[in-house]
């Protein structure tokens, strides 16, 4: 991305003035020195955090929602600063905020209104405000309280109660008045003391859930979707009646479809300009999996994945005939442009929706929090065959990608719909296989050394491969195989073209300096330069589950020859250690007087939990002994 | 769809003064002339459609390139208008470079302070068969930002139907009003290298400057020179530089890029006739190219500089006079001004600093304290040099053209003559600036008042690696061999510019306070009662995370010394702060466990001795090959022992394996290993004896890198007596 510079624009740091310069109160300081001791890494801690949800009437007769935040922050350190954020989007909007000290006083701080610039996403109709203020000595506080408006319920979908700060206590009321339905659905909530009262008063059923001592959201790296352990509750709003006519809102997994529908069925379709290109793609092919074939990869390798969240468009695919013209879309446009291309090929090609592996729910619930990706299902004689998504770059045709593996899918069947879950692929579809052979000279392993590739594995080093500099790629592939060791000490002889829908192999030269060892009579030898996993502990107070790059299947055979007048003295024991998570297998053999050392390593799903973190930590301890073990030869001199 | 996530978003605090934003190519008729201009001009380098054999497997080429810029002032008018159009010709090669030109962020018009700017632009692409498509403006997307209630524009536009093979074609311009305030505006200077991360076969770049702008420019290390153009269309002159053929180039280790690749340097200044005569700086002629400096003009300004008696002359001589009148030795007396004039400008300050929050010891300019040093030394007659250079990653003296090139330094030629190149909280007298080691630099009389200085030439000397020296000792003790770990123990005594890092990290005011309030005898500024239990306040705060955070700061330099896994450093000791001649160097200790340092070989243990020396540079492949100068920071000692405490029941094998030796011109590398008491002891250094080396000498830096590398590769073994 380029930004364009603009020799006028200066930027500059405002230094803020602390928010206020009276006493700070003895009470407070007290506080802030006890939290201090429990929070020892936080420096801004909220006293009391209130979520409010009230359910109310709005112009038109329509139910809204207004989110009432009400929170106070504590300075536990001097000179600390602390940003408020505050979302809204086209279809909310903040009606007022304000800031003050816990006594009423003004709060000096700086204003940052605008639209959200997130990580992919190209342009998104969420935007923020965030306020930011300095604190100046510890136990000084601001009471910030703000009002924000959600015209359409079906956006509330969930109240969570963590937050980039600890608090003392955190609240979320969620008051409804009895015209509505509005279910509430407490996920994630075992583990966690949450106090819950309702009561019920002038018509409105107000529902109270208390925490205390919350921590602030963790920081952990290879968090897994938060909502898969985080405590939140679901809120779906179902339907309300006024003056005796009942307004559905989403009541059921009907509703949901149907809004989807609605939106997909406004799409305006003109197919005239794909076609040459369908002609020439299926040209000459005369089964249908030849050419859904032909036209997924097209998409994938032709139409170039921006994400575009913009209000209701942020539901409702683009035209397929704009997403083909510009080659870029977002996962709607170009699930979109598939089915197209496939129907004008002569092929039943359905839209789908699917939460990915982030999400944890299934469309038994109807909420727009279900789901959070669009695909495209490909059915032959009206039964379902395969699932495709062209947003996967070098994602093979028949294999899923693994960030829907398992989930639930909503497939678009005329009026009606198709609820089904994408199968999980085989831990085989993951292989990735070396094999190594070794002489030994001197000090170094000489030796050449091959790997094959398949899966995720694969489709996420074409993904690079494809997005380095041509002249990085050399160096890319030896980093790759080098495992823990130096890429100079590898040399790429060939590897085969990015061809989805086979093995990716690799061949290289290896010198492998100062693995071996020579003392007196005897040679001490290190084999595996890859040491997978090597002191990958986890840290002992991690209480979040840790979530794998991907699943893996790692096979590694190496065969060294054993020098003339060397025999064996000795060969480490073999380690093995299996669980429904994780297999670690390595063992060495004397086999026609050649050391064979074999290697398999299957992490069988993604995510652990934190109940098997003991498992693994000990199965760590005893990969890191087998590594750190020798084979010793001994010459028979 | 829509997904939310809490954002790190500091960056939005960095905030414009901006209002009354609107839009890209507001002004139809202007948008289409330039459009004109960019599109359907006879600019042959824009109208290229292939690129040479050999940049095939290029990432991108930039066919063309154009950067053009105009300076007037009409008569009479109270503003400024600058103009800036940059025209981009590039086929996109690969999908890294298809990536990187799919999706374009452009600000919009608008009021920027005191300048009205309007921002126009163009794209299009040219297919591999000569199709060309134009990129309407209409489909970006507006993203709206506000910084407390003054908002400005972004738009955000993605290239559609951009292919592999495609050439971009695009111009962005901004039209500047400036508004002035006064009869004098200077615009940021700007110094660039004609290389880019992807090959050039044209590049052009121009100079419009009407009435009363002042351009100083000057091309370097064989970029072409600049020559006067008449634009015939226009009857408008340009100077204009053109350029091609220029291979793409990457980050290269110790490389000043604008002392070895085609580079331009330039500034642009409007002053009126009269504003002119009295600007302290290197004014040429108006219009006319300024490219060289005279020495002359250099003294004048260095004597406006060093005339001006300010407030830290008076004060830094009030302090001396009241505290040091009896001192006559000129040797001592000239040390200590330079320490009094520390603690007055910038010690004084740390400690407030500190607790405040903010940087403790900034990185400020240092002239005014230079200057007051002078300016005392003279008062007390005390022989001085003041010398002016141009630091060395900027510039050669005689390639000087800009004011802000300079920089400066005392050199006090008492009984034991010894340098001033810095001034910051932790600087010692004897140092000398690193930046200026090694170049040649004017040098004027300190004692002579500045109207009668007469110029000349000198070298300023290299500091020898003898005065940069980390100096390490590692006491390693086996916690546990089958556990594979190994108790260390550090003691770190760092000297000379090296010692900077672990004194910024390690260290603060309140380490060195009873010893700068010893030494010093500076009182302090009574406080009320009032900022006094403030600052109590504050100080208590600080300290509540001080041990935390420190230890925070050594563990993240622990982690970048060593490729071992280790525990969280404890014990952390500061033992000498390092801020006074006598005492200059920074001694600290701490200790930590490395684990999984061992390896098992039946019944004994092989040790990664090799990777306590702490991790070495590794020359990689691509490395080998150095068509660049070599520019090393400073010279440098690295002097390591480390001591294993060897375990009952074993014995070492391997020891002489650890016996090293690579010297030469450029640098060293040795190691010996003995056994002593019991224990392995190993004595290792590495030096790096310059600062600079020319590229032919890079095979001998290499050698003895690779020996030191190689070393870390070292095993030793711990062999079970039988």
């Amino acid at each position: 991305m380029k930004l364009m510079f603009l020799s006028a624009f200066s930027a500059l740091l405002i230094a803020l003035t602390p928010v206020q310069a009276q006493k700070v109160n003895e009470n407070l300081r007290t506080e802030a020195l006890r939290l201090k001791s429990i929070y020892k890494e936080e420096d801004i801690v909220a006293l009391q955090a209130t979520d409010t949800y009230d359910f109310q009437l709005g112009k038109g007769d329509r139910l809204i929602v207004k989110q009432k935040t009400s929170e106070q922050y504590l300075a536990l350190k001097a000179n600390s600063f602390f940003t408020i954020r505050s979302y809204f989007n086209d279809q909310s909007r903040i009606d007022e905020y304000s800031l003050r000290t816990e006594t009423g006083k003004i709060v000096t701080y700086d204003k940052y209104c605008g639209h959200i610039q997130e990580g992919d996403i190209f342009y998104s109709d969420a935007q923020l405000c965030a306020y930011r203020f300095r604190f100046e000595l510890p136990g000084q506080s601001v009471v910030y309280n703000s009002t924000t408006t959600i015209d359409d319920p079906k956006y509330v979908t969930k109240a969570l109660f963590h937050s980039e700060i600890p608090a003392t206590e955190r609240k979320i009321i969620i008051n409804i008045p009895a015209w509505a339905t509005v279910d509430l659905k407490e996920i994630n909530f075992t583990g966690y003391d949450i106090k819950k009262s309702i009561e019920q008063k002038n018509g409105i059923v107000s529902h109270t859930y208390t925490i205390r001592d919350l921590k602030a959201y963790p920081s952990d790296s290879n968090l897994p979707g938060s909502l898969h352990f985080l405590p939140h509750i679901l809120i779906l709003t179902k339907s309300y009646l006024l003056n005796g006519k009942k307004t559905t809102v989403l009541s059921s997994t009907d509703d949901l479809y149907n809004w989807y529908a609605s939106l997909t069925a406004l799409v305006a379709e003109d197919f005239t300009s794909l076609k040459p290109t369908v002609a020439q793609l299926t040209k000459g092919l005369t089964s249908n999996d030849e050419k859904i074939k032909a036209i997924y990869y097209w998409v994938q390798d032709n139409i170039k994945y921006i994400a575009f969240e913009d209000g209701l468009a942020g539901f409702r695919p683009e035209a397929a005939h704009q997403v083909f013209y510009k080659r870029y879309g977002d996962c709607k446009g170009m699930a979109n442009l598939t089915k197209a291309m496939l129907t004008v090929a002569g092929i039943d090609a359905r839209l789908t929706w699917v939460g990915t592996q982030r999400i944890p729910y299934s469309y038994d619930i109807p909420s727009l929090a279900v789901d959070n990706h669009m695909i495209c299902t490909v059915f032959e004689n009206n039964q379902q065959k395969y699932i495709l998504d062209p947003t996967e770059n070098f994602n093979p045709f028949k294999i899923n990608s693994e960030n829907i593996q398992g989930k639930q899918i909503m497939i678009e069947n005329g009026k009606s719909y198709i609820i089904s879950t994408v199968s999980e692929e085989p831990i085989e579809r993951y292989l990735y296989e070396s094999t190594w052979h070794f002489a030994i000279d001197n000090n170094s392993l000489l030796g050449t050394g091959k790997t094959s590739m398949d899966g995720e594995v694969k489709k996420i080093l074409f993904n690079i491969s494809d997005e380095i500099k041509k002249e990085d790629l050399d160096k890319f592939f030896r980093q790759i195989i080098a495992g823990n060791s130096s890429p100079d000490n590898f040399k790429v002889m060939k590897y085969s073209s990015f061809d989805r829908d086979n093995l990716w192999d690799i061949s290289y030269d290896i010198n492998l300096k100062n693995q071996v060892y020579k003392n007196n009579k005897e040679l001490y030898l290190d084999v595996d330069f890859e040491k997978d996993y090597k002191n990958e502990k986890l840290e002992k107070d991690r209480n979040v589950p840790y979530k794998f790059t991907s699943r893996k299947f790692k096979k590694t055979t190496a065969e060294i020859e054993i020098p003339k007048g060397y025999k064996i003295d000795y060969l480490p024991d073999p380690y093995r250690v299996a669980n429904a998570y994780f297999t670690f297998d390595m063992k060495y053999n004397l086999v026609d007087n050649k050391i064979v050392y074999t290697k398999e390593i299957k992490i069988l799903k993604n995510t652990l939990p934190t109940s098997e973190f003991g498992n693994w930590n000990t199965a760590i301890d005893g990969l890191n002994k087998f590594y750190n073990d020798q084979i010793i030869l001994r010459s028979n001199d | 769809m829509i997904k939310k996530s809490p954002l790190l978003f500091s960056l939005l605090f960095l905030t414009i003064a901006a209002f009354a934003s609107s839009g890209i190519n507001q002004n139809k008729k202007r948008a289409e002339e330039l459009r004109q201009m960019h599109w359907k001009g006879n600019d042959k380098n824009f109208a290229v459609r292939s690129i040479p054999d050999k940049w095939k497997n290029e990432s991108a080429v930039i066919i063309a390139k154009s950067n053009m810029h105009s300076y007037k002032k009409e008569v009479l008018a109270q503003y400024l208008n600058f103009d800036s159009y940059d025209h981009y010709r590039i086929m996109l090669l690969d999908n890294s470079a298809l990536e990187k030109y799919a999706q374009f962020t452009i600000p919009g018009s608008g009021m920027f302070g005191n300048a009205r700017v309007d921002m126009y632009a163009g794209f299009k692409i040219i297919k591999p068969d000569g199709r060309e498509i134009e990129i309407s403006l209409d489909d970006a997307v507006l993203q709206k930002q506000e910084v407390n209630n003054k908002g400005f524009e972004m738009y955000k536009l993605a290239i559609p139907n951009l292919q592999l093979g495609d050439i971009i074609d695009y111009y962005l311009c901004e039209e500047q009003n400036i508004g002035l305030a006064a009869k004098y505006y200077a615009f940021k200077p700007v110094i660039i290298d004609l290389n880019d991360e992807y090959p050039i076969m044209k590049q052009r770049i121009s100079f419009e400057i009407l009435r009363r702008c002042y351009i100083n420019l000057t091309s370097l290390n064989g970029a072409p020179e600049f020559k006067l153009t008449e634009d015939k269309e226009t009857e408008k002159s340009y100077y204009t530089l053109e350029d091609g053929d220029r291979e793409s180039i990457k980050d290269i280790r110790w490389l000043f890029p604008y002392r070895e690749v085609p580079t331009i340097k330039y500034k642009i200044i409007y002053a009126s006739n009269s504003v002119a005569g009295m600007i302290p700086g290197f004014i040429g002629q108006p219009g006319v190219i300024k490219s060289s400096v005279s020495v002359s003009e250099i003294k004048d300004l260095f004597s406006y500089i060093f005339t001006d008696q300010g407030y830290y002359s008076m004060k830094l001589r009030t302090e001396m006079n009241k505290k040091y009148k009896t001192l006559t030795d000129q040797n001592k007396l000239a040390r200590q001004a330079f320490y009094v004039a520390r603690n007055l400008f910038r010690t004084d300050y740390a400690e407030d600093r500190l607790i405040n929050g903010s940087d403790p010891n900034p990185d400020e300019d240092y002239v005014d304290y230079i200057v007051a040093l002078s300016a005392y030394y003279r008062y007390k007659k005390i022989n001085h040099e003041i010398l002016i250079g141009i630091p060395r990653q900027i510039s050669a003296l005689e390639d000087l053209i800009l004011e802000n090139e300079l920089t400066v330094m005392l050199k006090v030629n008492t009984k034991t003559p010894f340098y001033i190149g810095r001034l910051d909280n932790n600087a010692i007298p004897g140092e000398i600036d690193i930046d200026m080691q090694g170049i040649t630099a004017y040098t004027a009389n300190g004692l002579m008042l500045p109207k009668a200085w007469n110029l000349r030439k000198v070298q300023i000397p290299v500091s020898p690696a003898t005065e940069n020296v980390l100096t390490t000792h590692y006491d390693l003790t086996i916690a546990d061999l089958n556990e594979g770990k190994i108790n260390v123990k550090a003691n770190k005594d760092v000297t000379g510019v090296m010692r900077l890092y672990p004194q910024t990290m390690l260290m603060d005011y309140y380490d060195y306070q009873d010893e700068e309030n010893s030494k010093m005898t500076a009182e302090t500024v009574k406080k009320s009662k009032k900022t006094q239990q403030k600052q109590n306040k504050l100080k208590e705060s600080f300290l509540a995370t001080r041990d935390d955070n420190r230890l925070t700061n050594l563990k993240t330099m622990v982690d970048n010394d060593f490729d071992m896994e280790f525990d969280n450093p404890r014990d952390l000791k500061i033992e000498q702060a390092g801020r006074f001649e006598e005492t200059s160097a920074f001694k600290y200790s701490y200790a930590t466990t490395f684990k999984n340092a061992i390896k098992r070989a039946g019944p004994n243990y092989l040790i990664d001795i090799g990777k306590f020396i702490e991790g070495q540079t590794e020359v990689k492949l691509e490395e080998k090959d150095r068509k660049f100068n070599i520019y090393r920071p400073y010279t440098a000692s690295f002097v390591t022992t480390i001591s294993l405490q060897i375990p009952d029941g074993y014995t070492v094998q391997g020891i002489e394996k650890l016996n090293s030796t690579v010297e030469n011109a450029t640098g060293g590398f040795t190691s010996k290993a003995r056994i002593e008491n019991n224990a392995l002891i190993i004595d290792v250094s590495k030096t790096y004896k310059t600062n600079f080396e020319k590229k032919e000498k890079w095979p001998l830096m290499v050698s003895f890198m690779e020996a030191a590398y190689n070393f870390t590769q070292q095993q030793i073994l711990l062999e079970k007596i039988r």
